[in-house]
C-alpha cells in the first residue's frame, strides 16, 4: 500500500502524491516513458530507496530489503537483477530452492517450462539474453513469496517470451501473489493488469 | 631574483613519498648493522638464506612473468590507429618492462640479502639467477607451448631450498626451466589476437582500477564453468555454495601450493618464529582467493537474492568450509616439516574466520578517508582502518596467541573468531 508517495530528484518532484494498493491476486502496472519513475516507485516498494514523503507498506510492514523475513516475503525482477556466471540455470534454481524454506518446485519442470531445459547445464555466462531473461524471471518466481516486483521483466525477451511471461504473471496471480510490474508492452498489461498507474 | 616555480600538494606529497622509498630500500646498503639486528637480533645469520630468497623471488617473478599480462592493447588504439604494423613492437617492448621490473625486483631482494645475511655460494645464485632470468625472457616471448610445465617451475624453485639446494635435485628446476625457455614456438607478439589483447586491457584496467581505489577485493579471481552438474543439488546448499564457488576458483591452486612452499621455507629459514604466524598468515593469503563468489554475493545485490538464507548462516557455512580447506593446507605444511599444535589449529580458524570476514565487509567508503599527514606524507587513515576489516582478527588474534598460554588464549580467540563471523558488519 503506497500513501500520498513522493520522490524528489535534483531539486524537482519525479512524482508526488501517489496512491496505490494492491491486494493479494491483484496485477498494478505502470506505465509511462522512461525516466519517470516506474523504477524508482519499485525501488521504494523493495526498500532500496526511501521516498522524499508519503509512507509505504508492503506486507504490513516498512519495506527493508536488508531484513531476511521481508526479502522472503517480496520478489523481484530489478535492474541490478544478477546471474552467477560460473553456474548452470540447473544449478541456479538448485541453489534458489534448496536455500529457501518451503520452496517445493521441480527445477527440470520449470527449466522445461521455460523453454530452457536443453541449455540447463550451460553456463549463464554462454546463455543469450532472452534466455538470460528466462531464468531471472523463473529466479523471480520459482521460490515461495507474497508479492511480485517486476521491473519491464518484457525486455530482452521474443514473442514466445512474452507469451510466456503473461502465463507466468498469470499464474502467480492465480496462486494469490500481489503483483506490481513496470512494463512497455501493452498487450502484457492489457492480459495481467487489473489497474494501471500512468506516469507522465 | 627569480621566483621559484609554485609545487602543487601533490607532487610534494610524491617527492615526499620517493624520497622515503629510496631511504627505505637503501636501508640495507648504508645501515646494514641497524638492519640485521632488527631482522635477526643477535642470532646468526641463516645458512642458505640469499639462495633461498633468491629462489622464492625468482619463483615469484617468473609466475606473474609467464602470466603474459603484458600482452595488451587498447581497444581504441586497435581500432583507429593500428595500421602502420607497429603491434609487434609494441608488445615486445612492453615485455622487455614487465621483464625488466620483475626481474630487477629480484636482482634488488638478493642484493639486499646478500649485504645483509651473507652469501656462502655466490657462482651458484649468480648463475640460478642468470639462467632463470633469460629463460623466463626468452619462455614469455613465445606463446605458452607447455602451460603446465610453465605452472610447474615455480613450485620446483621454491621447493629447492627445502632440498637444502641438494646437487640431486638441482637438475629438475634446470630441466623444466630449459624446456619451457628454449623449446620452439609461435612469437606471441605476432600471434596474440584482438580478443586476447582487449580481455587483457580489460583486465589490467581492472586490476589499475582495485589498486588505485584500494578495493582489492576486485582482485579476486572470477569463477569459471562448475563441472559438477549437481554440485547444489542436495542437502547443506549453503555449504555447497561455498564448495562450488571454490570449485570454480581451482585456478587459484597453484597460488595456495606455492605459499605451502614458501611457508615451510620461511620456516627453516626463520626457526625462531613462531609457527603459528606462518601457518595464520599462509592459511590466510592461501584460502584469500578463492572466496570470490562470497564476496560477490556481498557486494552484488541482484546475486545476494538467490541465496533464500541469513548473512550469519552463510557466514557461518563459509567459515566452516574454509576451516576445513585451511586444515588440509596445514596438514601439508606440516608434511613439509612445519610442527603443528593446539594454537596453529586456532591460527587456522583464525584464518578461515578472518578471510570471511574480509571479504563480507561493507563496500569501501571513499568519503571516510580521514587523510592524516604523517612525516608530511598523507595517509588515509579511515581508508587503511576500513581496509585492515578481516586482517585485523587474524592479528589481533595471533598477538593473543602469543601473549597468552593456549589454555587463557583459546576460549579468547573462540569468542572473537565467532564473534566475527556471526556479528553483522556495520557500514562504514
Amino acid at each position: 500500500m503506497v500513501a500520498d508517495l513522493g520522490v524528489e530528484v535534483d531539486g524537482g518532484w519525479l512524482f508526488r502524491g501517489l496512491a496505490l494498493t494492491v491486494a493479494a491476486g491483484e496485477c498494478a502496472a505502470l506505465t509511462g516513458p522512461n525516466g519517470a519513475g516506474k523504477s524508482t516507485l519499485l525501488r521504494c516498494l523493495y526498500g532500496v530507496q526511501d521516498a522524499t514523503e508519503g509512507s509505504v507498506s508492503v506486507c504490513g510492514q516498512r519495506p527493508d530489503e536488508r531484513s531476511t523475513a521481508f526479502r522472503r516475503a517480496v520478489s523481484v525482477l530489478l535492474d541490478d537483477s544478477a546471474l552467477f556466471d560460473e553456474l548452470t540455470p540447473r544449478q541456479h534454481l538448485d541453489l534458489l530452492l534448496r536455500s529457501f524454506p518451503d520452496a517445493v518446485a521441480d527445477p527440470v519442470a520449470l527449466l522445461a517450462s521455460a523453454g530452457l531445459d536443453h541449455r540447463a547445464s550451460v553456463p549463464v555466462a554462454r546463455l543469450s539474453a532472452g534466455q538470460r531473461r528466462r531464468l531471472l524471471l523463473l529466479g523471480a518466481t520459482a521460490r515461495p513469496h507474497q508479492v511480485l516486483l517486476l521491473d519491464e521483466p518484457e525486455r530482452a525477451l521474443d514473442t514466445a517470451g512474452r507469451d510466456w511471461l503473461a502465463g507466468l504473471v498469470e499464474a502467480e496471480l492465480a496462486g494469490g501473489t500481489a503483483v506490481v510490474t513496470a512494463s512497455h508492452h501493452p498487450a502484457l498489461v492489457d492480459r495481467v493488469a487489473d489497474s494501471v498507474v500512468e506516469f507522465s | 631574483m627569480r621566483r621559484l616555480p609554485r609545487i602543487s600538494e601533490d607532487t610534494a606529497t610524491r617527492v615526499v613519498g620517493i624520497v622515503l622509498a629510496v631511504g627505505a630500500l637503501g636501508a640495507p646498503f648504508h645501515s646494514t648493522d641497524v638492519v640485521r639486528a632488527h631482522l635477526l637480533g643477535g642470532a646468526p645469520a641463516p645458512a642458505l638464506a640469499t639462495p633461498t630468497v633468491l629462489c622464492v623471488g625468482l619463483a615469484l617473478a617468473w609466475h606473474s612473468l609467464l602470466r603474459r599480462n603484458f600482452a595488451w592493447a587498447d581497444p581504441a588504439w586497435l581500432t583507429w590507429a593500428d595500421f602502420t604494423g607497429a603491434r609487434p613492437g609494441l608488445i615486445r617492448r612492453r615485455l622487455l618492462v614487465a621483464w625488466a621490473c620483475r626481474f630487477g625486483a629480484v636482482g634488488y631482494a638478493t642484493l639486499a640479502s646478500g649485504v645483509l645475511l651473507g652469501c656462502p655460494d655466490i657462482p651458484l645464485t649468480a648463475a640460478l639467477c642468470t639462467a632463470v632470468t633469460l629463460l623466463a625472457l626468452a619462455a614469455a616471448r613465445r606463446s605458452p607451448r607447455l602451460p603446465w610445465l610453465e605452472h610447474a617451475v615455480p613450485v620446483l624453485l621454491i621447493a629447492l631450498p627445502l632440498t637444502g639446494f641438494a646437487a640431486d635435485w638441482l637438475w629438475l628446476p634446470a630441466i623444466a626451466c630449459a624446456l619451457v625457455g628454449l623449446l620452439p614456438g609461435r612469437s606471441l607478439a605476432t600471434d596474440a589476437g584482438r580478443a586476447d589483447l582487449v580481455r587483457r586491457f580489460t583486465e589490467r584496467s581492472l586490476r589499475r582500477a582495485s589498486v588505485s581505489f584500494l578495493d582489492l577485493l576486485a582482485l579476486l579471481p572470477a569463477g569459471r564453468e562448475v563441472r559438477w552438474a549437481r554440485a547444489l543439488d542436495g542437502r547443506g546448499v549453503l555449504a555447497r555454495f561455498v564448495v562450488a564457488g571454490l570449485l570454480a576458483r581451482h585456478r587459484a591452486l597453484p597460488l595456495a601450493g606455492l605459499l605451502v612452499l614458501a611457508v615451510a621455507t620461511l620456516h627453516r629459514l626463520f626457526p625462531s618464529v613462531d609457527p603459528v604466524w606462518w601457518i595464520g598468515a599462509g592459511g590466510y593469503l592461501a584460502a584469500l582467493p578463492f572466496t570470490g563468489a562470497l564476496a560477490q554475493i556481498h557486494q552484488v545485490p541482484g546475486l545476494r537474492r538467490w541465496v533464500g538464507c541469513s548473512d550469519r548462516a552463510l557466514r557461518a557455512s563459509a567459515t566452516g568450509v574454509l576451516v576445513a580447506v585451511v586444515a588440509v593446507w596445514a596438514a601439508v605444511l606440516a608434511v613439509l616439516g612445519v610442527p603443528l599444535s593446539w594454537p596453529a589449529g586456532l591460527a587456522v580458524l583464525l584464518a578461515s574466520a578472518a578471510v570471511v570476514r574480509t571479504v563480507t565487509r561493507a563496500p569501501l567508503n571513499y568519503a571516510n578517508l580521514g587523510l592524516v599527514s604523517v612525516v608530511g606524507v598523507l595517509v588515509p587513515v579511515g581508508l587503511l582502518v576500513q581496509l585492515a576489516h578481516g586482517p585485523d582478527l587474524l592479528v589481533l588474534g595471533l598477538l593473543l596467541l602469543g601473549a597468552l598460554g593456549v589454555g587463557v588464549a583459546a576460549p579468547v580467540v573462540l569468542g572473537l573468531a565467532t564473534a566475527a563471523t556471526l556479528t553483522p558488519h556495520p557500514t562504514h
